[in-house]
């Protein structure tokens, strides 16, 4: 193992470097476009100033050279002053933006024992203080962590991952996420977070408008697109002798067209594009040098390597994701169908090259080890959507039969068709279909719930003490061993129900 | 080149040399500072344990008045502690303590209704948390020990750090049979 320490202050350097220089790049990346809006928004101003001055009588005075020089002057000092505002909003508002994107809900100590526990150990072991943690009620396993600098940082787990992986890669998981908040990798990807997002904006609108054209008739948006991208393309061989007579007349102007004429392209395909390039170059080494760091902190790289096998097999489906925070989680969130152009830059190194660096440290790791987890990963992955369809078809089967035997025993025959047994460490119950609301109360590995309906993304259950409650359909669980007992006569249609209070089984 | 020029370039060398030197400086007391807080952060946890300690011993004396030596033990080793100057006499009583901390526990697994006791089980969980505690505060202060003592032995802050009086900052060592993980025998089970 090398005698590389936790903190190492000259990859911080680096990272405090790239970020400023982030910054800037971005700065230079986003000023055309706050330009542009800048401009609008001058036309407008020109526009009412002109119609004030023309009836003032001061007409000439806003009109010719000078006139332009003012314009363009008052332009750059209000593209300048956007540009401090969105870089200040974006300092200021990093982290809440990214958590919010994410659905990600503040847990106390009382809430979540074991991962407060876990997290302030390797604080202790890193050095650092204690992140606010977060988690995401969502079946899906992954991590992420956001903030500024390690004082204000907050360390996020779905519901999904505490239910799959058990202490030792719990630990393996929230080191690499305090790695990454150590070396200030997190900055990076906040700040970057925020930014794509950002540039993203005006493409994203343009999109879902289209969409919703679409959506109403195709011919609606394919008018729309007709109506609006023929000029456009028939424009091109016009601006272009348009641009050559203006150099020949006068080359500022002829600058100055081209770079109108280009602008919005650049605003909706250049800026995200770039902004995409930044991120994949910066992002990628940061990966390795989290995981190795979080081994170091945890001298048990195979507790990481176990965590992050389960996750790849596991997947992030159902996952709500902003395909510009992407970069922060641990393993890559996007689903394989995502699109062409999210996927190439969200800038996660190939997940087994990660298994096979972190197995590779210390003394190595059985594949045996790992072929349990992926096999795991796996397991959790398909319980993500329990047989609960088979089960609910037989209790209507039955309320169709006459049925002659009392409530309590038919209670007792269903709940053993529908009944499963929890596996994760710790799954909470609510009080209505809705992971944002408090929890009821935790239950606890191994207790018994039946299930009495489904209810989208929920399970409408009866705990064994009696408690009605919702769970999550993606909640790790099992199903209880049917005993012998129901294959009765209860359950066979055919059988005429002829009870004797004597001859229940049971009874 | 007129003598002024050269005597400029010497006092140029001079004051950049006088610069590298504050700064060598200012790291090695930077580096001993950290390695100060780190030992500190170890420090609350062994006060943490060591406040924890007389409550345990009282329990464990209710269910268990005959068990004499082994309180005497821990009581011991926990005034050691208490006492205990430096990292190095610290690391050494810490150890003796967790293995006095050791027995009790196994003493306690012959009283049934002791082990059953809530009070017995929530301070036997929180003492096992505490001794991680020290685990990763141990494993941070170590690491920050090596990068100061690196610091003041290599050339050419090693020069800064004899004439400073910088000294090299000691290990808090982990007993080699506390390091091992405990084996569970299945002999011994009633």
């Amino acid at each position: 193992m090398t005698q590389e320490r936790v903190l190492i202050w000259d990859r911080i350097d680096a990272n405090r470097r790239n970020s400023r220089l982030l910054v800037l790049a971005f700065a230079a990346v986003l000023l055309p476009v706050a330009a542009y809006l800048a401009m609008y928004l001058m036309l407008w101003v020109a526009m009412v100033l002109g119609v004030m001055a023309a009836g003032v009588g001061l007409a000439d005075a806003v009109s010719g050279d000078s006139g332009f020089i003012v314009f363009a002057a008052v332009d750059g000092a209000v593209s300048v002053l956007i540009l401090l505002a969105v870089a200040y909003l974006q300092f200021r508002f990093a982290s809440a933006i990214v958590l919010r994107l994410a659905g990600a809900r503040p847990v106390t100590r009382a809430e979540e024992p074991e991962l407060w526990r876990t997290a302030e150990n390797l604080c202790i072991g890193a050095g650092l203080p204690q992140p606010r943690l977060h988690v995401v009620e969502s079946g899906a396993a992954n991590a992420f962590a956001t903030g500024l600098d390690p004082a204000r940082a907050s360390l996020v787990v779905t519901r999904g991952l505490l239910g799959l992986l058990d202490r030792r890669e719990l630990e393996g998981v929230v080191a690499h996420e305090l790695a990454q908040i150590a070396n200030y990798d997190t900055r990076l990807g906040t700040l970057l977070a925020v930014g794509v997002a950002l540039l993203r904006l005006p493409l994203g609108i343009v999109l879902a408008i289209f969409r919703f054209l679409f959506r109403i008739h195709w011919a609606v948006g394919w008018g729309l697109l007709l109506y609006l991208g023929l000029p456009v393309l028939a424009t091109i061989p016009f601006g272009i002798s348009l641009v050559d007579d203006m150099f020949a007349e006068d080359t500022l102007a002829g600058v100055l067209f081209t770079f109108a004429m280009l602008l919005p392209f650049y605003i909706f395909v250049g800026a995200p594009a770039s902004a995409y390039l930044l991120r994949r170059a910066v992002l990628r080494q940061h990966e390795y040098l989290a995981d190795a760091d979080a081994a170091l902190l945890t001298r048990y790289p195979e507790g990481l390597a176990r965590a992050l096998a389960k996750m790849s097999s596991a997947g992030s489906e159902g996952l709500r994701v902003a395909a510009a925070t992407a970069h922060l989680y641990v393993v890559d969130p996007l689903p394989a169908d995502a699109l062409l152009w999210d996927r190439i830059f969200s800038a996660h190194p190939p997940l087994d090259q990660r298994i096979a660096a972190v197995a590779a440290m210390g003394g190595g790791i059985p594949p045996s080890a790992l072929r349990e987890a992926e096999e795991a990963g796996a397991r959790f992955h398909s319980a993500a959507a329990p047989a609960v369809a088979a089960p609910a078809a037989a209790p209507a089967a039955r309320y169709g039969r006459p049925d002659p035997v009392e409530a309590a025993p038919t209670r007792g025959a269903e709940a053993a068709a529908t009944a499963f047994r929890l596996t994760g460490a710790s799954t909470p119950l609510y009080g209505t279909p809705d992971a944002a609301s408090a929890p009821l109360g935790q239950l606890a590995s191994g207790s018994v719930i039946t299930v009495l309906e489904e209810s989208g993304h929920f399970l409408r259950v009866l705990t064994s003490d009696d408690r009605f409650g919702y769970v999550l359909r993606s909640a790790p669980m099992e199903a209880v061993e049917q005993p012998a007992v129901a294959e009765s006569a209860f359950t066979d249609p055919e059988v005429e129900v002829l009870v004797e209070p004597d001859d229940r089984p049971g009874g | 080149m007129g003598p002024a020029i050269i005597i400029g370039v010497v006092i140029g060398v001079i004051v950049l040399i006088a610069f590298v030197m504050v700064g060598m400086y200012n790291g090695l007391v930077r580096s001993r500072n950290r390695v100060g807080e780190a030992w500190s952060g170890i420090d609350v946890q062994l006060r943490r344990r060591a406040s924890l300690i007389p409550n345990l011993v009282e329990t464990v004396k209710g269910y268990a008045e005959h068990e004499r030596e082994t309180f005497e033990e821990v009581t011991r080793a926990r005034s050691m502690v208490e006492q205990a100057g430096g990292a190095g006499e610290a690391a050494g009583a810490n150890n003796m303590l967790t293995q006095a901390l050791r027995h009790l526990f196994a003493v306690a697994e012959n009283y049934p209704e002791l082990k059953a006791s809530t009070n017995f089980m929530e301070l036997q969980k929180e003492l096992s948390d505490i001794e991680e505690k020290i685990a990763f505060s141990r494993q941070f202060y170590n690491q920050n020990v090596l990068d100061y003592n690196n610091r003041i032995q290599t050339f050419p802050n090693a020069v800064i750090a004899r004439n400073f009086g910088f000294k090299e900052a000691e290990f808090f060592e982990a007993d080699e049979a506390g390091r091992e993980e405990v084996k569970v025998e299945f002999g011994s089970q009633d």
